[in-house]
């Protein structure tokens, strides 16, 4: 059977097309105030790269957090469920799902038949969220896509001492004034972005082994300073981490629609 | 005798320049890449308009966020000392400031000579402060100074429930995404931006007299909710409120410096 699941995150749309268990087809597009149309747009990409027609989706599920926005579906389920459902039918040691998305940090566990446990997140405030990183890159002009090269090269990680993204903003800038080099600010921009994350993530006493999921995840200086901070290994999945919230939807549109919650 | 003052903040800098307690200049503008390439460049435009040099001035004290690198001014207050001064010169019935910045906003409350009696600031988190209605603007896409007139025209202002400016942001975008009116959501912009002062303001006694600054003063919608909440009503100060701060380093330098008031 196919079906297709849709994930409408705080920063990027996400498609993907899944086959039984197997991912056919994905794709990802930014938001923009145009939402109907991104999301129509992502879901017809995907479709492409499968090689699927529309009306041969059997079934279509929504996440993330428009997950509203999205006609047609089936049905919707919370992106925690499906980031963990997606973990687990990947590699089904996965205990623990680290989702580190563009506003929101989750953390879930699973246990070992893959039924959702318990969850945390950072509900009060962006400190640390993708974003975060994504405005500070963008203030010391870094490519999002560049970032670990040019924190690898760092040597004297710059501590920035503000919590609010909005200020680290400001932060940042001020410090590229002050001759500071960009390599030290994306580093400790990371370092603390990071620690956000490992401090999350020693609260829910994470079982091994450990799944990172969303776009941080891609920043692969993000996840070695996370390891290194929590002296973790993580495991790496053969999807991309940000695509794991759409494919989970399109895996729990396989099973139909659950009478109560759990993975 | 000639005083002046200069305030460096966050997002602009701004310069007065006193003449026997009358306001000779005075220029606002945006900051430049270092806080003494600001001070620099927006005394010269001060000076320029008052037709004077640096060496007509008698004293000069800075105050803000970039007080400290200064180079031409003689000493620095902090800006909470500078505003209550600032806003009591500029009208001697006023007791409690509400001053909302660009990257703080503090409440104020002074005696009866324009000094500090208590405060309270925020400067960890920029929800309610201008930067907050910077970045939100920005998400419903109209200019900064656009959100106050606008929200004046709502009907069903929505309800932003985040505290964090980020998380205020998407759920602005949300309501741009369900197509709700712009007027509608700028108003629900500046009533968050309210709340989020005034229950800071709980927490010092806030004598009547009251007075807004900053450059969020400017906004209409922010103050007329902030009057609502507040239940009292801004006295309007006969100067700028932008340029409270720097007015009030002039006034110290003045007092410090000379004989006459």
């Amino acid at each position: 059977m196919i079906s297709a699941g849709i994930d409408v995150g705080t920063r990027f749309v996400k498609a993907c097309i899944v086959k039984d268990e197997a991912l056919l087809g994905c794709a990802i597009e930014d938001v923009s105030r145009d939402i109907d149309r991104v999301i129509g747009r992502v879901y017809q990409k995907a479709l492409d790269k499968a090689g699927i027609s529309k009306r041969h989706v059997k079934r279509l599920v929504s996440t993330g957090y428009g997950a509203k926005l999205v006609k047609g579906k089936s049905f919707s389920m919370s992106c925690t469920h499906c980031v963990a459902k997606a973990a687990f039918v990947l590699d089904p040691e996965v205990r623990t799902v680290l989702d580190c998305g563009g506003l929101f940090i989750t953390i879930t566990s699973i246990d070992e038949r893959g039924v959702f446990e318990r969850t945390l997140s950072n509900d009060k405030c962006a400190a640390g969220s993708g974003k975060f990183l994504e405005m500070s890159a963008q203030a010391i002009e870094i490519p999002f896509s560049s970032i670990s090269q040019y924190a690898e090269r760092s040597k004297e990680p710059y501590l920035v001492s503000s919590n609010c993204a909005v200020f680290a903003e400001s932060e940042v800038i001020t410090q590229v004034n002050y001759g500071r080099e960009n390599t030290d600010i994306i580093a400790g921009v990371l370092k603390s972005i990071a620690g956000r994350a490992a401090t999350l993530f020693e609260r829910i006493q994470a079982q091994d082994k450990v799944a990172l999921a969303g776009g941080l995840a891609t920043v692969t200086a993000f996840s070695s300073m996370f390891e290194q901070m929590t002296d973790r290994k993580t495991v790496s999945l053969p999807i991309p981490p940000q695509n794991l919230g759409a494919f989970g939807a399109g895996l729990m549109a396989q099973q139909g629609k659950p009478s109560r919650g759990g993975v | 005798m000639i005083v002046a003052g200069c305030d460096v903040g966050s997002l602009t800098a701004e310069a007065v320049i006193i003449k026997d307690s009358k306001i000779l200049a005075s220029k606002i503008m945006g900051v430049r890449a270092t806080a003494e390439k600001s001070a620099i460049c927006v005394m010269d435009l001060a000076l320029a308009q008052a037709g004077l040099d640096y060496s007509d001035i008698d004293a000069c004290y800075s105050t803000g966020y970039g007080r400290q690198a200064i180079p031409f001014s003689q000493k620095n207050i902090s800006e909470i000392s500078c505003h209550g001064m600032g806003a009591y010169w500029a009208d001697n019935s006023i007791r409690t400031i509400v001053d909302i910045g660009g990257q703080d906003c503090k409440v104020i409350s002074i005696d009866e000579k324009g000094l500090v009696q208590e405060f309270i600031m925020n400067d960890k988190c920029a929800a309610g402060t201008g930067r907050c209605l910077e970045v939100l603007a920005k998400a419903l896409d109209v200019e900064l100074h656009q959100l106050g007139p606008l929200s004046q025209k709502a009907r069903k202002p929505i309800s932003l429930t985040n505290k964090c400016s980020i998380f205020m942001e998407l759920e602005v975008m949300q309501h741009v995404y369900k197509k709700r009116r712009l007027r509608d959501i700028a108003a629900g912009i500046n009533n968050a931006v309210a709340k989020r002062v005034v229950s800071l303001s709980r927490s010092v006694p806030l004598k009547p007299g009251f007075a807004i600054t900053g450059g969020v003063s400017k906004n209409v919608g922010v103050v007329s909710r902030m009057e609502k909440l507040l239940g009292v009503q801004f006295t309007q100060l006969s100067v700028d409120p932008q340029i409270i701060g720097a007015l009030g380093a002039a006034i110290f330098a003045q007092k410090e410096n000379g004989n006459h008031d």
